[in-house]
Parts: structure tokens; C-alpha cells; sequence
């Protein structure tokens, strides 16, 4: 990875201030870093030098599995997910707040309408795996919470 | 689509046997064996005239390859050179210094590649290529003839690269527990018996290394330790640079829970700038010295040394200085044909040098192959990286970088995204649930 353009002056910071739920102000040495290409940049080689579905699709499997299919915890399997489910779903991610989402929020960013269009293709081509740990949030937020209340 | 719709149903057909084939194996070992000829771990019976790709090295690199070759392909005869029966898989690694990890559960074997994928694992060392006819050489004297050669043999950890350090004292009493394996093990003996009010010394290393965030996920995780059973004892992060990645966020996390910043911090940081860069070893002091001449005494002194292309890379000419060039279209060595180059040991920057990438890398190669093999263009690469990390049990920090074809001849182009830190209780939890699930997940995609 390039070199930063950040400076790692650690300023004087209060946190107490900020409730519960929002991310850090921007001016903080905690702020989000972005570099490299611009998004516009991003876009105009993903149409330049246009991937495959398959290229685009696989690399979804770190972390959602082979073909989408082959996990089943927080991260949901994806493989079969209806066309223009996939669709609307990516899209949301795309055009939300970096930190309104943990993962997807910075994943989607850099995609064209058309690749997210491919990959959407390809899942939903997919033998179709159940999400069976859709209530995770229980299990992983709530016990922070009732931590927080004590 | 109807490649996909293929091999799906090869996949579907070989978890099918499997079962079966694996009672049958327990049952005939000695028998089967005995009737194994060359492709006996296989399956499958291969055409004659089938291309034979051969990978070096069964890490992430050339497990993902030899996985995702068969996903695209049936007809391939795929062999997998590796001298180890077991791989330690090194996501997760640094958990298992607080015994949040086992080794045991990150060890996986070859046996799902042989059986389910029709991969021929030879279980050897792979010492010289013959460009000239195509042929790889074994340590046992084995000589194998490849079609499309991919590379893939991790780094070598450069231990000598530090003033009198070397992989003895490192396999003794200074563990860089760079590869997970014993030197893990040994580190987090050291730190659960270290001398009250002592003091953890890490050095990380320059750029380019395997898993840039891994120094400082590990120094988190030793402050942990550290809190629990030796509360006056430090940790001193050695840098030789002057920035590290998700600086956005540990800094966050120690000042939070150890005082970063403060008097009283059980964590420092020194940069490269400020004399953190650590040239030499006094191991008889237990001490180190850094570029500007300070020296510092550590109770516990895990040096991760810098690192370069992998041996089997650098013996056999791959390399230009430290690291292998590529062709970034399909990863094929700049220097050789029919030879591509992925995982660590390549100049691939601004890549960097993570199982994500090294996986993502092998799926844009077996995708050239097959294109070339079926006589089309080859297809332009896309590469991401998603890179999580963790700073304990309920804090996790992630990353996307994507890697663009900008065209022939040129590097790839990066745009990355690092979240800051997040004073969210809840935010931070999910982001560690997400690195957690994601090395299971991971290791599942490769090693299953």
C-alpha cells in the first residue's frame, strides 16, 4: 500500500462528548483514510478494462464463500440471492455513508452499476443457500449492550 | 455462465463420492497404495493429452490456484508441489498468543484438494526449474513436466538481515513467530512468564511484509496478556517506518485501555524518525540496537525480521533484487514464459503481501490459463483485498483496497478505504465478530 498522506499527531481528543453510535469526528486522527485512485478513476478503468463476472463474483468468497455458499455466520451466503435483490441491496451499500455499514459500505464504493449488475448475475445463478444466522445481531450486539447498562 | 454450471456439477459429484472414497481409503491404505500410480490420489482419470499445471508450494496462494483451476476446469491434470502434510494457516495465528486460537484448529491438511478436486499432491521439495524443457526438479529426484508452472512459495523471512540474529536464535530464545508453529507457541510461553514490570520488545519490520497490520494486531493482544497477569509490564513497538497501517485505529484503542499517550502508557510506539528501526541483536544483553544507536533491553524480544521472495523463487532466477516481477495482466514472470508468480514473493506493489491478495492473485492466473487454454483473449484481472484485523476479543477494524488493470505494462491501481476508529461499543464488537468469522471463512474457501 502507498504511503499515507495522514499525520500521526495524536491532538488532544475527547471522546466523552460524542454518544454512543457515532463514528469520530473527521478532524480526529481517527478519521477515515482514502487514497490511491479517485472513484471516478476506479469507474473509468472498470470500463476501460471491463472483468469478468467471474473474476468479480470470486472475489466475494473470502468472505462469503465458494460461489457464495459455503458459509453461514455473520457474513450471509449469497449464492442464489434473487438478481435484483443482490442489486438493490449493493446499491444501498454504494451510495450510504462509509460508516453506516462495517464491511460493505467500502467494498461496494469502487464498483460500476455494471459489475455489481455481473456479480449480481452470477449469484443469483448459484444453487441458493438459507441465511440461517439472521438474527446474529442478538447475539453479538446485545450482550454489549446489557455490558454498557451495568 | 455454463463453465460455473460445470464445474458445479463436478463439485457436486466429488462431495457425493467423497464420503465413500474416504471409508474405502481407510479400509485398503495399504492395498490402495500399493496400485496408486502417479495420479493415484486423483479421482478422476485425466486425458492424455491434458495440460498439466503445476503449482510450487501448498500455502494460500497455491491452494487457492490449484482449487479455483479446477472450479474453472475438469479436464487439467493439476499437481500441487509441497514438502509439509499440514499447513499452519496464518490468519488467526496471532489469537493463539492470548489462547483465544488453537494451532490445532488453523491446521489443515491437502486431503480435500486431493479428493474432492482431483489435485496430485507431491509431498516434496521443489529445487529447480528447467525453463529450457519445461520440467521441475524434486529434492527425492523427481522430475515433473508442466504446461503452466505457478509459483507461489511464500517469503523468506531475511533473520540474518538483523546484526547478529539468525533462524536458530529464533527457533530458540527470540521467537519471530512470523510463520505460525512453534515459534507462537514458545512467544506466548515467554509473555505469560515474563518478569513482573517487564518489557515486550517488537520490531516491525520495513515495508514491504506479510500482513501489514499483524505487528500491531499482536502488540494489542499481548497488552491483553499483559493486563491480566502482569499489570506494570510494557510493550515497545520498534518501527522501521514511520507510518503503519490502521493508524487510524490503534492508536484509538490503546489510549482507550492502556494509556497510549501518557506517562503511565503500557504501550509506546517508536517510529523509524525516532530511532525505532532495529538493526541489530545483542542477544547475550537481551537487548537490541536500533539505527541511531539507542539500545533497548527487552525481557521478551520478538523481532519479525524483513522479508524477501521466497528461497525456491531466488534460487531459480525469478527474482530482480529482492522480489519477483510480473506481469500484472496474469501474473506471469517478466523473465520467463509459461511461468506465473503470485503470494508474496512478487514486486507487486502497491499490492500488499496478504492471503487475501496471494488468493485473489491465483484466481486472475488459473482464469488466464484457462482462457488460453480455450484460445481466447485473456481476460483483464481484478483484485481485492479485504483486510481485517482485530485489537481483542470485542474490537475489529477492517479495509477494502481494489486493484485496477491500468494496461500492458503497467502496475495495477489501488483505491483503498480504512475506516477510522469507532467509539460505537457495538460497531467495535461486529467488526471483531467480522474478522473472526472471516478467518474461518477463509480458510474454508481455500482449504475445503
Amino acid at each position: 500500500m502507498k504511503r499515507y498522506i495522514f499525520p500521526f499527531a495524536l491532538a488532544v481528543f475527547i471522546i466523552s462528548g460524542l454518544h454512543s453510535g457515532l463514528t469520530l469526528a473527521d478532524s480526529s486522527p481517527y478519521a477515515s483514510m482514502t487514497g490511491g485512485i479517485s472513484l471516478d478513476e476506479s469507474h473509468a478503468l472498470a470500463e476501460k478494462y471491463p472483468a469478468t463476472a467471474w473474476n468479480l463474483a470470486n472475489t466475494c468468497s473470502g468472505c462469503h464463500g465458494t460461489y457464495g455458499a459455503e458459509f453461514n455466520e455473520i457474513i450471509p451466503p449469497i449464492a442464489g440471492i434473487n438478481r435484483e435483490k443482490f442489486i438493490s441491496i449493493m446499491q444501498k451499500y454504494k451510495k450510504e455513508d462509509n460508516n453506516n455499514f462495517v464491511v460493505m459500505g467500502i467494498v461496494t464504493k469502487p464498483l460500476t452499476d455494471k459489475e455489481i449488475e455481473l456479480m449480481a448475475d452470477y449469484f443469483a445463478a448459484q444453487k441458493p443457500v438459507q441465511w440461517t444466522k439472521e438474527n446474529w445481531r442478538d447475539d453479538v450486539v446485545n450482550p454489549v449492550a446489557e455490558k454498557g447498562k451495568e | 455462465m455454463s463453465n460455473t454450471k460445470f464445474t458445479q456439477q463436478v463439485l457436486n459429484s466429488s462431495q457425493k463420492k467423497s464420503g465413500l472414497s474416504r471409508r474405502h481409503f481407510l479400509k485398503n491404505t495399504t492395498a490402495g497404495l500399493a496400485g496408486l500410480g502417479f495420479w493415484g490420489a486423483s479421482s478422476r482419470a485425466f486425458s492424455k493429452n491434458a495440460a498439466h499445471i503445476v503449482i510450487i508450494g501448498g500455502g494460500i496462494g497455491g491452494a487457492a490456484a490449484a482449487k479455483y483451476m479446477r472450479l474453472l476446469n475438469a479436464d487439467v491434470k493439476i499437481t500441487v508441489i509441497e514438502p509439509n502434510t499440514q499447513y499452519i494457516f496464518c490468519p488467526g495465528s496471532n489469537e493463539v498468543l492470548p489462547g483465544w486460537e488453537t494451532l490445532e484448529e488453523l491446521t489443515v491438511t491437502y486431503t480435500t484438494l486431493k479428493t474432492r478436486y482431483s489435485v496430485n499432491v507431491v509431498q516434496d521439495k521443489a529445487t529447480d526449474i528447467d525453463y529450457t524443457n519445461k520440467r521441475v526438479k524434486t529434492a527425492k529426484g523427481e522430475v515433473i513436466s508442466y504446461d503452466k508452472l505457478i509459483v507461489s512459495p511464500g517469503p523468506t523471512l531475511d533473520y540474518e538481515a538483523i546484526d547478529g540474529f539468525n533462524k536458530s536464535l529464533a527457533e530458540g530464545e527470540f521467537p519471530s513467530a512470523w510463520h505460525a508453529g512453534a515459534q507462537t507457541l514458545k512467544l506466548r510461553e515467554q509473555v505469560l512468564s515474563m518478569k513482573q514490570g517487564g518489557t515486550v520488545l517488537i520490531s516491525s519490520p520495513k515495508d514491504p511484509y506479510r500482513c501489514p497490520p499483524a505487528p500491531y494486531e499482536r502488540a494489542s493482544f499481548i497488552l491483553t496478556m499483559l493486563k491480566e497477569h502482569n499489570p506494570t509490564g510494557k510493550v515497545v513497538i520498534l518501527d522501521s517506518k514511520d507510518s503503519f497501517i490502521f493508524e487510524n485505529v490503534y492508536p484509538y484503542y490503546w489510549k482507550e485501555h492502556f494509556g497510549y499517550g501518557t506517562n503511565n502508557s503500557m504501550i509506546e510506539w517508536v517510529s523509524k524518525s525516532d530511532g525505532g528501526d532495529v538493526i541489530k541483536l545483542d542477544a547475550t544483553n537481551h537487548s537490541v540496537i536500533t539505527a541511531n544507536g539507542t539500545v533497548h533491553k527487552g525481557d521478551v524480544i520478538n523481532i519479525i525480521p524483513p522479508e524477501k521472495a521466497g528461497q525456491f523463487a531466488l534460487q531459480n532466477d525469478l527474482a530482480e533484487g529482492d522480489w519477483c516481477p510480473v506481469n500484472f495482466r496474469d501474473f506471469t514472470s517478466t523473465k520467463f514464459t509459461d511461468v506465473h508468480v503470485i503470494g508474496d514473493s512478487i514486486d507487486g506493489d502497491p499490492m500488499p503481501k496478504t492471503g487475501y491478495i496471494a488468493s485473489n492473485q491465483a484466481k486472475v492466473v488459473v482464469q488466464a490459463i484457462n482462457d488460453e487454454l480455450h484460445g481466447r483473449e485473456i481476460a483483464n484481472p481484478f483484485i481485492i483485498n479485504d483486510c481485517v484485523a482485530m485489537a481483542s476479543k470485542d474490537f475489529g477494524m477492517v479495509l477494502t483496497e481494489t486493484f485496477r488493470f491500468a494496461g500492458d505494462g503497467k502496475r495495477l491501481e489501488e483505491r483503498y478505504n480504512i475506516p477510522g476508529a469507532t467509539n460505537d461499543p457495538a460497531r467495535q464488537v461486529i467488526l471483531q465478530k467480522v474478522a473472526e468469522n472471516w478467518q474461518r471463512s477463509f480458510r474454508k474457501d481455500i482449504f475445503s
